[in-house]
C-alpha cells in the first residue's frame, strides 16, 4: 500500500522535473536570443531558471533515492553477507536521516528568517529556495525509511550491492521488467 | 584535522553510504569540531550550492548528449567517420576514435560518449571478425577522452568548487584531448597490424560527400561551441543551452526524434543532473567546512615538508589521484579533491587551469582502471564480457595513457603552450 503511494509520487515528480527542465531551456535560450539578436533580455528570466534548476536539484534527488541511483562506492559493501549489509544499511539509513534532520531544522529557521522577502527582479520569494530543499529533505528521508524496513524485513527493495539469494534476485528482477 | 576528515568520509562511503550524504554528514562533523556548527549553515551552503547559473551548464550539456543520441545524430557521425578511415586495416577501430573525438566535442560526459559509441560500434565490430576485449577496451578508452574534450561536466565542476574559469579549463583540453586521441590511433596501429577482420568498402569521393552532408549539422555544432567560447561571445551555460536548443532543432530537422520521446530524453537528463548536482552542493558545504577548518593549509604544510620542486608534487599528487580514482567515481572525486589540492598546487606556483586539465585527464583515467571504472562497467555491460576480460583488452591503451599524463608533467609546455594561445 506505501509502496503504491511512492509510486504515485514518483510519477508527480517526474512530471514536475520534466516541465522544469523544459521551462528552463526555455527561459534561458530565450534571454541569449534577445540579448544578442535584440540587444535586450528579461532580468527576470535567469534568477526564474535557478529556482527551476534548484527544484530539478532537489526533486530529482528524492526520485534517485527512490530509484537508489545516488552514486556510491560498494567495493567492501558488496563482499560482505547479507545480514551484515542489512546492518550496514540501517546504520547508513540512521545517520543519513540523522543529518537530513539537522539540514531540515536550518531551512525551517532559514524560511522563517526570509518569510516576505523577495527576489531582486522577479519578486518571487526567497524561501521558494528553501521550500525546495526542505519538502526534498523529507521525502527523501521517508523513502529511506521505507527502503530499510523492506529490505531489512521482507529483503525488497534491496540496495543494488545488497547480496540476495539468487532465486530471490531473478525473482525480483522478473517482477521489474514486467513493470 | 585533514585525517579525520577522511576518516570519517571513507568509514561512511565503505559501510555503503551515497557520496552525497556521506559529504554532507562529514562536513558537519568538522564543523561541529571546529566549533562553529550550526543548522543554518549547512541547509544554507546545501541550497546556495545548488543555486548556480554556472552550473547550469551542468544539465544543458547532458541534454544535448541525451537528444543527440535520442535523435540518431550518433550514427551519422559514426557513418561520416566510417567513410573517412573505415577502409584501412583495423579501420573500424579508426572509426571510433574519430566518431569518438566528435562525440567529446559534443557532450561533456565519458559515460555518455561510452554509451553511445559502445552501443553502434561494439555490435558492428564483433560482427566483422574484430576481438570482443580489445574493441570493448578501445571504446571504452576512447569514451574518455569525452571529459577532456570540452564541453566536460568535471571541468565544470572544477571551475565551480575551484573558483576557476570554466572556459579557461575547457581551451585548455582541447589539446591534451586531440593528443590522447591520437595516442589511441598509434596503440590501435600496434594492436591491429595483423588483424584480417573485415574491413568496410572504401568510399568514393561521392559517397564521402554525401555522408559528410549527412552530418554536417552536427560536425558544426562543436566548432560553434569552441568559437563561441574563446570568442567570449558567450558563457558556458549560454553555450551549453544554444547547444541543447540546436541539438533539438537538427533531430527534428533529420525527423529522428519523436515529440514523445521528449519526456524520456528530459526526465532523464533531470535526474542524472539531480545525482550530479546533490553531490555538488553537498561538496559545497565540504568545501566551506575543510577551508574553516584549514585543512588546504595543513595539507600544504605536510606535502610542502615532503618537496618544493612542483614537478615532483605533481607527481606525487597524481600517483595519489589515479589511487583514488580506482575505487572513486569521477564527480565525487573532482568535488572532494579540487578545493583540497587548488591552494596547494597554487602555494607552489602551479597554474589551477592547468592542473586541473592535468587532474581531470587523471581520475578520466580512473574511469577505466578496475575494480571500479564506470565507463569499464558501460563497455561491459554492452558487450557483455566480464571485467576481467575487459582488463586483458585495455591495459595496451591504459599503459598509452599514463605514458601521456607523465609526459604532460615533465614537459607542462604541451598543455600550458596551447592554453595561453587558445585562450587569449
Amino acid at each position: 500500500m506505501n509502496f503504491k503511494l511512492l509510486n504515485a509520487l514518483e510519477h508527480l515528480l517526474k512530471g514536475t522535473i520534466f516541465v522544469s527542465l523544459a521551462l528552463m531551456v526555455i527561459f534561458v535560450f530565450l534571454n541569449v536570443v534577445l540579448r544578442y539578436m535584440f540587444n535586450s533580455g528579461l532580468a527576470w528570466s535567469g534568477e526564474v531558471a535557478r529556482y527551476l534548476f534548484v527544484w530539478i536539484i532537489f526533486l530529482g534527488s528524492v526520485i534517485a533515492v527512490k530509484e537508489q541511483s545516488h552514486l556510491g562506492v560498494d567495493i567492501l559493501v558488496s563482499k560482505l553477507n547479507l545480514s551484515v549489509q542489512k546492518i550496514l544499511y540501517t546504520v547508513s539509513t540512521v545517520l543519513i536521516v540523522g543529518v537530513l534532520a539537522l539540514a531540515l531544522d536550518g531551512l525551517l529557521g532559514l524560511i522563517e528568517l526570509n518569510a516576505g522577502i523577495g527576489s531582486p527582479t522577479s519578486d518571487i520569494p526567497v524561501n521558494t529556495y528553501y521550500y525546495a530543499g526542505a519538502v526534498s529533505v523529507v521525502l527523501m528521508s521517508i523513502i529511506f525509511v521505507i527502503h530499510t524496513v523492506r529490505f531489512v524485513l521482507f529483503n525488497k527493495s534491496a540496495p543494488p550491492w545488497a547480496n540476495l539469494p539468487s532465486d530471490h534476485k531473478e525473482t525480483e528482477k522478473a517482477m521489474e521488467e514486467e513493470s | 584535522m585533514i585525517w579525520q576528515f577522511l576518516l570519517v568520509l571513507f568509514s561512511l562511503l565503505l559501510i555503503g553510504m551515497p557520496v552525497a550524504f556521506a559529504m554532507m554528514i562529514a562536513a558537519s562533523v568538522m564543523l561541529f569540531l571546529v566549533g562553529i556548527f550550526n543548522t543554518s549553515t549547512l541547509a544554507e551552503y546545501l541550497i546556495t550550492g545548488a543555486n548556480s547559473f554556472s552550473l547550469m551548464a551542468i544539465p544543458f550539456f547532458i541534454l544535448t548528449g541525451e537528444i543527440m543520441n535520442a535523435g540518431g545524430v550518433s550514427k551519422r557521425i559514426v557513418d561520416f567517420a566510417s567513410s573517412l578511415v573505415g577502409h584501412f586495416r583495423g579501420g573500424l577501430g579508426y572509426v571510433a576514435i574519430i566518431a569518438g573525438v566528435v562525440f567529446a566535442g559534443l557532450s561533456g560526459s565519458a559515460v555518455a560518449d561510452t554509451a553511445a559509441l559502445g552501443a553502434i560500434l561494439i555490435p558492428m565490430m564483433v560482427a566483422q571478425g574484430y576481438n570482443k576485449n580489445s574493441t570493448t577496451g578501445l571504446v571504452a578508452s576512447v569514451g574518455i577522452i569525452g571529459t577532456v574534450i570540452p564541453p566536460s561536466i568535471p571541468m565544470i565542476l572544477y571551475g565551480v568548487v575551484g573558483g576557476v574559469s570554466i572556459t579557461q579549463l575547457f581551451m585548455a583540453g582541447i589539446v591534451p584531448g586531440l593528443i590522447m586521441a591520437m595516442g589511441m590511433m598509434l596503440v590501435w596501429y600496434l594492436l591491429s597490424r595483423k588483424t584480417t577482420a573485415g574491413r568496410v568498402e572504401k568510399a568514393t569521393g561521392r559517397e564521402r560527400l554525401h555522408y559528410f552532408l549527412r552530418a554536417f549539422w552536427a560536425l558544426l555544432l562543436p566548432g560553434i561551441i569552441i568559437i563561441g567560447l574563446r570568442g567570449g561571445v558567450f558563457t558556458p551555460t549560454e553555450a551549453g543551452v544554444i547547444a541543447a536548443v540546436y541539438a533539438l532543432l537538427i533531430s527534428f530537422v533529420y525527423r529522428e526524434i519523436k515529440v514523445s520521446q521528449l519526456y524520456d530524453v528530459l526526465v532523464g537528463t533531470a535526474k542524472t543532473t539531480a545525482i550530479v548536482m546533490l553531490i555538488a552542493s553537498a561538496a559545497i558545504v565540504t568545501a566551506y567546512a575543510i577551508t574553516v577548518a584549514r585543512v588546504p593549509a595543513e595539507l600544504a604544510t605536510v606535502l610542502g615538508g615532503m618537496t618544493e620542486n612542483p614537478t615532483v608534487m605533481l607527481l606525487i599528487i597524481m600517483a595519489f589521484l589515479l589511487l583514488v580514482g580506482c575505487v572513486m567515481d569521477m564527480t565525487p572525486a573532482v568535488l572532494i579533491f579540487a578545493p583540497v589540492l587548488i591552494p596547494v598546487v597554487e602555494s607552489l606556483g602551479i597554474d589551477p587551469v592547468y592542473f586541473g586539465v592535468l587532474m581531470v585527464i587523471n581520475l578520466s583515467i580512473g574511469l577505466i582502471t578496475p575494480p571500479v571504472g564506470t565507463v569499464l562497467y558501460v563497455g561491459c555491460s554492452i558487450s557483455k564480457i566480464s571485467l576481467l576480460d575487459i582488463t586483458k583488452g585495455i591495459w595496451p591503451m591504459l599503459a598509452m595513457y599514463f605514458a601521456v599524463l607523465i609526459s604532460f608533467i615533465l614537459f607542462p609546455q604541451i598543455v600550458t603552450v596551447p592554453m595561453e594561445w587558445l585562450s587569449k
